[in-house]
């Protein structure tokens, strides 16, 4: 029995997805190259029930990182991805003593800011205390959350 | 100036684009512009490279040309599908095509499919600008990348996924620009806050050129000041509808007030996390300009957003006295720490604030979202104009400039490290510009009018406002009278003239003036609904990139050069935007002397939805602040000392989670709504207020010995008082008083306070019943002593009396 095969633009009909986004989910790698080449390329049962989940996730505004995630089965509770080369990401950093210093990324460590200030301000009670004298160091200036 | 490329690698993929050479010529109000891109395949295999890029607001592209190894390749502006049927249908064959696509945001994409091994394309976009000067001053403007936005590209940007921008922090790609300025222009004064510039007279022009290398990390700004303001028009001959000819008359109106108008002004500033480093710097500068510029009888408030907004007054204050002062210090006290950018929630909420008339709002903001659909939609509902600051070193002008038109506002921008008075000046002028009703224009006589474009909503006195006319007509009619724009203002029943001009006829052999009037028509189609092919088949004619069109060009290969297989794709990264999320160009300032980078990440959250995660920047002195530790008081180890050889111990603290003595500000079920409705500022009292209550402090001086009171307003915020109390003791009180004087007959009144039972349980609604030694306190001569206590007699345990906390609202100077 032979499997459906389908042209880039049958198989773009059959899902309703732009030609050039289905082609884009190829070129990413998240649904599975089709065999053959340009015009000879034939898509398959695997590529459209790979579309059409995509295009449920994203329907409900799953980003697309995410989705290959769970394309590829890793899912995993803490969203600790290899950082992409160039990729930006958030550290603060809290001077407590010269040569002391706590770096801090609150995303991953899963904190509030108000459990991070809380937090920082403990570990320089702590320092304080341990030196027996107040903390002649920077004048810790919080975060301002500004009731009102 | 052109830095030769090199190709710098990108986690081992070497880089597709060399940069951008720019090349421009002003005449007149007209910018025309040439970008040159450049790509390279330095690979093996055939790519696909996609480009996304912004162009400034009003630019409209006249044309492409393309250069593919040295070979001149021609394209068409077609219907958008079809323009991508024949881009698939190239790739498909094994063929190069080029698209250029206009997004929802309008930036624009370019696709360069099947970009053989080592092969170069260079691209020119061609595109021509109206300049609109503002009252004397003409700011230019070109970005050269998209900086990060909050929310999702295809879900709220309305991106197609091969087109959404994503930023780098590792590339770089080199930027050069030259300007010629002609005529007026070429005796303007000439300044740039975001390059470094030099400039030569020639025998016509001023030529401006770069002094430094530069990159595409920043918008490009160029100030001219000093302009004469004057109404100009031009006219030229159609060639693609012979017969008929188009005029461009740019107004300057000018506008007499009869009186100062008093401002209704709601002020809402972005604070969150993208807006850290040199935007909210500049962000306070700003406000600190508006908050010092308004006068007695106007009427403002204070807002400030992220993820939640937060409303620092109930309804509008006045311009003066202790709310000037309390403005004052809520400015000093912004920073970027709201996280994402919930905008369209924000100025819902901000415009639900009541007032009694008419309302402006301003945005001080860096625009930095996907989601300006959603913040359109919400203006446009609202009654407030919307007037913008636009801040930092890539703006989301296009977004800004939609969201000031929509509502009849206007925009101001202001790069980092830009002086922020001119800005502020200007906008101030324009806020208290009169309204003008029954705008018109009136045409030569003798011109045969076939249709001209929409007027604005507002005119605002010594802007430029420009109006396109389809004339049915020849040179000699137009060139004879003047076209004149009429309306009524300052409450006057006659019409006067606000501005005229006699228009001039020109050549254009490139279509110029009829193209760009073509552009504003289909956009003005676009939002008609009722025409949805015709705005398509408009733009076609005229060769215009729309929503509906997109330029295609198709270069078929030889058998022997076609590609085996289909393009892998190269997506060419948007550099990091310079001064973004606390990336700043100046860190040498005092608040951040030794601060460490920060930067600023969309980290994923667990459902798979992008969401800013966000802090602050580092901790670092800041003797200025009140140091508001608003999570729990200050231990006094912390705040400077003497020497004191005493064994060191903890000091006691008043707990956090009594309500009896802590206010933590709005309901605990109110805490999940992203923003405070208005219904959330209940009369008694408990509204917003976070802090100490009169029990709670009460309870602090009770367990600390009065050689630890705090002596000062910073001391009592540290100590846990909010600092709405605190403002009211420092601005309403303490006016014309020593700090320390009051600070301690303050707290001397409050320690007199009784609250039978209060300190033991909860009892609520207790009225204090002044000590009888107060009472003795209040008919002595200390006046300051007497006037706390009236003003604190309508404390109760939980709740400070409502003119203490909203002095400003209550309180009214003479």
């Amino acid at each position: 029995m032979n499997p459906v095969e389908h042209t880039l633009s049958e198989l773009c009909a059959l899902v309703d997805i732009p030609i050039r986004t289905a082609r884009y989910y190829v070129q990413q790698g998240l649904v599975d190259k089709p065999t053959g080449e340009t015009r000879a390329a034939r898509y398959g049962q695997v590529q459209v029930e790979q579309l059409l989940l995509i295009k449920k996730w994203t329907a409900s505004g799953v980003s697309l990182d995410r989705i290959r995630e769970l394309l590829s089965g890793t899912e995993s509770d803490t969203p600790a991805r290899a950082a992409r080369a160039g990729s930006v990401t958030v550290v603060s950093h809290l001077q407590i003593a010269d040569g002391l210093q706590l770096l801090i990324e609150p995303g991953r460590a899963g904190l509030t800011p108000e459990q991070v200030r809380r937090f920082s301000r403990d570990v320089m009670a702590l320092y304080g205390a341990l030196q027996g004298e107040p903390n002649a160091g920077a004048d810790p200036s919080p975060a301002n959350k500004h009731p009102s | 100036m052109t830095r030769n490329a090199e190709c710098s690698t990108n986690d081992g993929v070497p880089l597709n684009f060399e940069g951008v050479r720019a090349r421009g010529e002003v005449h007149g109000r007209m910018l025309k512009m040439c970008l040159e891109q450049r790509f390279r395949n330095p690979e093996d295999q055939n790519v696909e490279v996609t480009y996304t890029f912004p162009l400034p607001w009003g630019a409209v592209l006249m044309g492409i040309e393309v250069t593919l190894n040295g070979k001149k390749l021609n394209g068409l502006v077609t219907a958008k599908q079809e323009a991508r049927e024949q881009y698939e249908h190239a790739m498909s064959e094994g063929n190069t095509s080029i698209l250029l696509s206009r997004n929802a945001d309008q930036s624009y994409t370019l696709e360069l499919g099947n970009l053989l091994a080592k092969e170069l394309c260079v691209v020119v976009l061609r595109y021509a600008q109206l300049l609109q000067p503002e009252q004397g001053s003409l700011r230019l403007m070109l970005p050269t990348t998209i900086a990060p936005r909050f929310g999702d590209a295809v879900r709220d940007g309305r991106f197609e996924p091969h087109a959404a921008p994503v930023s780098s922090a590792s590339v770089e790609y080199p930027f050069d620009i030259s300007l010629k300025l002609f005529g007026a222009l070429a005796q303007a004064r000439v300044s740039s806050p975001s390059h470094a510039l030099a400039s030569q007279h020639s025998q016509e022009a001023l030529v401006v050129r770069l002094a430094l290398s530069s990159w595409l990390d920043r918008d490009f700004v160029v100030v001219l000041d000093e302009l004469p303001q004057a109404s100009s028009g031009t006219a030229s001959e159609d060639q693609v509808e012979l017969g008929t000819s188009t005029a461009l008359a740019s107004f300057s109106p000018r506008l007499e007030a009869a009186a100062v108008r008093p401002l209704a002004l709601k002020l809402l500033v972005d604070c969150s996390g993208s807006m850290n480093g040199d935007s909210i710097e500049a962000a306070r500068r700003a406000l600190a300009h508006i908050v010092g510029g308004l006068s007695p009888d106007d009427r403002f408030s204070l807002s400030r957003f992220g993820s939640t907004v937060e409303h620092r007054c109930k309804a509008l204050w006045a311009g003066a006295g202790p709310a000037k002062s309390a403005a004052m210090r809520w400015v000093e006290r912004l920073n970027a720490d709201l996280g994402g950018t919930e905008m369209a929630l924000a100025l819902k909420s901000t415009m639900a604030l009541p007032r009694s008339k008419p309302c402006d709002l301003l945005l001080v903001t860096d625009g930095e979202i996907y989601g300006i659909e959603d913040v359109l939609e919400t203006a446009a509902s609202a009654g407030h104009r919307i007037f913008v600051v636009g801040i930092g070193a890539s703006q989301a002008e296009t977004h800004l400039r939609r969201l000031a038109t929509a509502t009849g506002g206007a925009c101001e921008f202001v790069a980092p490290g830009e002086a922020v008075e001119p800005a502020v000046l200007r906008m101030f002028h324009r806020l208290r510009s009169p309204g003008v009703a029954d705008l018109r224009i009136e045409w030569p006589q003798g011109c045969e009018l076939m249709g001209a474009s929409l007027l604005p909503t507002s005119v605002f006195d010594g802007d430029t406002l420009t109006v396109f006319g389809r004339l049915q007509t020849d040179r000699n009619n137009v060139s004879q009278a003047p076209v004149r724009l009429l309306g009524k203002y300052n409450g006057q029943q006659g019409e006067v003239v606000l501005a005229e001009m006699n228009l001039e006829f020109i050549e254009d052999s490139a279509n110029t003036v009829s193209r760009l009037w073509a552009n504003s028509r289909c956009d003005e189609l676009a939002k008609a609904d009722d025409a949805p092919g015709q705005a398509a088949a408009l733009a076609e004619r005229y060769q215009l990139v729309t929503d509906h069109t997109n330029f295609v060009l198709v270069h078929e290969r030889s058998a022997e050069d076609k590609p085996e297989g289909m393009p892998e794709l190269r997506q060419v990264d948007s550099m990091l935007a310079a001064g973004w999320g606390g990336l700043g160009r100046k860190r040498s300032r005092s608040r951040f002397v030794d601060a460490p980078d920060v930067q600023y990440s969309i980290a994923p959250t667990m459902d798979g939805t992008s969401d800013p995660s966000v802090w602050r920047s580092s901790l670092s002195s800041h003797p200025s602040s009140i140091g508001d530790m608003d999570d729990f008081e200050m231990p006094s180890f912390l705040r400077k000392q003497g020497d004191d050889s005493t064994p060191f111990e903890l000091p006691p603290v008043v707990s956090r989670t009594n309500p009896d003595w802590w206010a933590c500000g709005i309901d605990s079920d109110e805490r999940d709504l992203p923003f405070h409705t208005s219904e959330s500022f209940p009369s008694d009292g408990k509204d917003g207020y976070q802090g100490l209550t009169p029990a709670g402090l009460l309870e602090f001086l009770r367990i600390n010995a009065k050689e630890d009171w705090p002596e000062s307003y910073a001391g009592l915020v540290d100590a846990g008082l909010g600092h709405e109390v605190a403002e009211w003791l420092e601005f309403v009180v303490g006016h014309e008083l020593g700090e320390s004087l009051v600070v301690s007959m303050f707290l001397d009144v409050v320690s007199e306070l009784t609250f039978s039972e209060a300190q033991d349980a909860s009892v609520a609604g207790e009225h204090v019943r002044p000590h009888p030694a107060m009472q003795e306190a209040a008919s002595a001569p200390n006046t300051l002593a007497k006037l706390l206590v009236q003003a604190l007699v309508d404390a109760q345990p939980r709740y400070w009396p409502e003119s203490v906390v909203h002095f400003a609202e209550t309180h009214v100077v003479v």
